[in-house]
């Protein structure tokens, strides 16, 4: 049973994480159906681990990721970059909207 | 005069450079189609089957001892084909394809498998095509991985544009994304700048 939820990592609280652990706290958030928005980006090795155990825990549920990377204005020169990982599982369906990047966020239920 | 045509033959005799090359990509940027027409040119046969079903190729395969000549060289490739990578593999797509419901779940085990298989193999490789569907928008993040891995790890690559023999493909975004990379476009399908392609491997080897 998927439940609808958003989780937001704070670029802080991820600091303390060895990269496993953080790769196995977005696997753990996604595959209950939460789509988790990371402040700041994936590095390109962590990028490759998440894709990979996600390939191992596809099931008939859950599908995968889709992953985004959205920049957002702080200020007049600085933006912070997040990266969304939205997760694809049976029962409904994560809708960005991309235009905004303004985190407008809504899930639809599949029939 | 034996002497003189013992230094003729030596200095018109090709270098050769024998070189593990691995073509990755998303899935459906026509990676098989290339490495079917590598293939081709060398041995005359095909590596792998394309139907337009995604994920048709979901295990390496590898072709060796494939003999090209390009740009004064002759290459001696062992060529891998990789399963394409993506973030999701949805069992319900292969439906739509005619496929009943235990042959989708089973064709999207195989693909999951395939993707890590895939990027396991971008360890294994001299050089790397990252085969890039110009007839889409090439933001995709799975593509932003493959150059950052490949960065990461030093393993020297080109970005090639495929399907610009379609109306629709725009190679100039795809150039412009990774911008100073090397860099071409081609039509596997067609044969269109494989030469090209063959000449920046022997460039780059």
């Amino acid at each position: 049973m998927h439940s609808l939820g958003i989780e937001l990592i704070t670029s802080e609280f991820v600091k303390s994480f060895t990269k496993r652990e953080k790769i196995r706290h977005i696997l753990n958030s996604v595959r209950e159906g939460k789509i988790v928005i990371l402040e700041g980006e994936l590095l390109p090795d962590e990028h490759t681990e998440l894709i990979k155990e996600i390939m191992l825990a596809i099931s008939n549920d859950f599908y995968g990721i889709e992953l985004h990377k959205v920049f957002k204005k702080k200020g007049m020169f600085k933006k912070t970059v997040y990266t969304i990982i939205e997760p694809r599982i049976n029962g409904f369906k994560w809708m960005l909207n991309e235009k905004v990047y303004g985190f407008d966020i809504i899930a639809k239920l599949e029939n | 005069m034996q002497a003189k045509l013992i230094l003729q033959k030596i200095f018109s005799r090709k270098k050769k450079k024998s070189i593990k090359l691995g073509i990755f990509g998303e899935v459906g940027a026509g990676k098989t189609t290339l490495a079917n027409l590598l293939s081709k040119i060398a041995i005359g046969k095909e590596m792998g089957s394309v139907t337009g079903i995604p994920h048709e190729t979901r295990k390496i395969n590898m072709a060796e001892n494939l003999l090209i000549n390009a740009d004064g060289y002759e290459l001696n490739l062992t060529l891998l084909d990789t399963p394409g990578i993506t973030t999701y593999v949805d069992f319900r797509e292969f439906m739509k394809y005619g496929l009943n419901r235990e042959e989708s779940i089973n064709r999207a085990k195989e693909a999951a498998k395939g993707v890590v298989e895939a990027i396991k193999a971008l360890d294994k490789v001299d050089i790397a095509l990252l085969v890039v569907d110009s007839t889409r928008m090439p933001f995709d993040q799975v593509n932003m991985m493959l150059v950052g891995n490949l960065e990461l790890k030093n393993i020297p690559f080109i970005i090639v544009a495929n399907k610009i023999d379609r109306e629709d493909a725009n190679p100039e975004m795809v150039k412009e994304l990774f911008n100073g990379r090397p860099f071409v476009e081609i039509s596997a399908l067609k044969g269109i700048n494989i030469d090209k392609l063959l000449e920046k491997v022997a460039e780059i080897a």
